[in-house]
């Protein structure tokens, strides 16, 4: 009779998964803070030009979107149109009056105006007359917004 | 009445639906920060349209065929666009001293002393005419210097402060071109001045973080060596 019986195969204990949910949630929660849903226009038909000598856009939320294209709604015609933070500009001086508006609600006027971002989403074959026409509404001296940045693919 | 125990709930399922979500998010979202080109607009003054010396200016052209013209005469071949645009703008930077009269501008060696000197004096005189806007201008731009001074190592050439790079563009010119401009010019400056970084600090200037006090201040010194100025002007008057 040996000391160590064969007879009785011993079971190795389960691993226990109660943990892992855990760690899931830690990686869930960690993509859910980093990232930001893919902005995406959909009203405007746009292909942006690319460009070797780039920077990176920070601060997200302190940039006012300018979007110029064609429209991707047929009603609205096949010119370039402008849109501002999605409201399509209809007539001259909106863009200033838009601007004129946020900079007087008081707790914009103080630090977020002072470093506000006009960032230029336009589609690459748009006539820069369009540009140029937005542009001087943001140099009017009542709003005075002129930081421009343009977004671009970066070429490799 | 005996206590009844209450059943464990089964966990286990927990794990899929978190992976579930996190495979979704994964999916949707994207880590790409988004990549922009910079530019400051000017302010709107009274007098629009102030004469400037041809030879301070480095014209670039494009009209609305989208053909690129710098200074009215080099026609820019398509396709490498950038690259001849940038190699005009490191001309217009850097260039020989034999020939830089009445054809570009004009290059100035700063020193530390003749910026000590200024602020002083401007100091006072900002002080006896606190209403005259000119000398604390100026005293903020030799304040500009001075700092450059010190940290470029007491002195530096500066390219005349009437220098600038004009953009002219036509109505109709697509924004893509334009962009194209803008990339050359860009291009050009970040390669001058991460030499000149290099030459200094042995780092590029592309690497320094302006949140940092230290390396701010070289990026400031090394910006008033290689200044970003830029001006697009009014549409041509379809000058065909």
């Amino acid at each position: 009779m040996s000391k160590f019986s064969k007879g009785k195969k011993r079971k190795d204990p389960a691993i226990s998964t109660a943990a892992l949910p855990d760690i899931v949630f830690m990686l869930l929660f960690f993509f859910m803070v980093t990232t930001k849903p893919k902005k995406d226009s959909s009203f405007v038909i746009l292909k942006e030009p690319q460009a070797f000598e780039t920077a990176e856009l920070e601060k997200n939320d302190k940039s006012i979107l300018y979007w110029i294209g064609k429209p991707k709604n047929p009603a609205l015609g096949d010119t370039y149109r402008v849109w501002v933070d999605d409201a399509l500009v209809e007539s001259q001086g909106q863009i200033t009056t838009y601007l004129y508006e946020l900079k007087q609600i008081p707790e914009y006027s103080e630090v977020w105006y002072s470093e506000v971002i006009n960032l230029f989403k336009v589609d690459g074959k748009a006539p820069m007359g369009l540009v140029r026409d937005v542009q001087e509404e943001l140099r009017d001296p009542s709003v005075e917004a002129l930081r421009v940045q343009y977004s671009v693919k970066e070429k490799k | 009445m005996a206590k009844r125990e209450i059943e464990e709930i089964n966990a286990s399922s927990m794990a899929d639906i978190a992976f579930l979500l996190l495979v979704f998010f994964l999916v949707t979202s994207t880590f790409l920060k988004e990549k922009v080109q910079d530019e400051r607009l000017p302010q709107k003054t009274e007098q629009e349209g102030v004469k400037l010396k041809p030879y301070n200016v480095l014209t670039i052209l494009a009209n609305k065929n989208d053909r690129i013209l710098v200074e009215d005469e080099f026609d820019i071949n398509e396709g490498s666009e950038v690259e001849e645009i940038a190699e005009y703008v490191t001309k217009f930077y850097i260039h020989p001293a034999s020939e830089s009269e009445d054809k570009w501008p004009a290059v100035y060696k700063i020193s530390q002393k003749q910026c000590e000197d200024s602020v002083a004096s401007l100091t006072i005189k900002s002080e006896q005419f606190p209403d005259n806007q000119n000398y604390s201008m100026d005293l903020k731009t030799w304040k500009k210097r001075l700092g450059a001074c010190q940290v470029l190592g007491g002195s530096y050439n500066e390219i005349s402060e009437k220098a600038v790079i004009g953009i002219t563009l036509d109505n109709s010119t697509k924004y893509e071109t334009y962009i194209k401009v803008l990339d050359g010019i860009l291009t050009a400056l970040t390669d001058m001045r991460n030499k000149l970084c290099q030459e200094k600090f042995q780092r590029d200037y592309t690497d320094l973080d302006a949140d940092i006090e230290e390396e701010k201040k070289i990026m400031d010194a090394i910006e008033m060596v290689y200044p970003k100025r830029i001006f697009k002007a009014k549409g041509i008057a379809s000058a065909e």
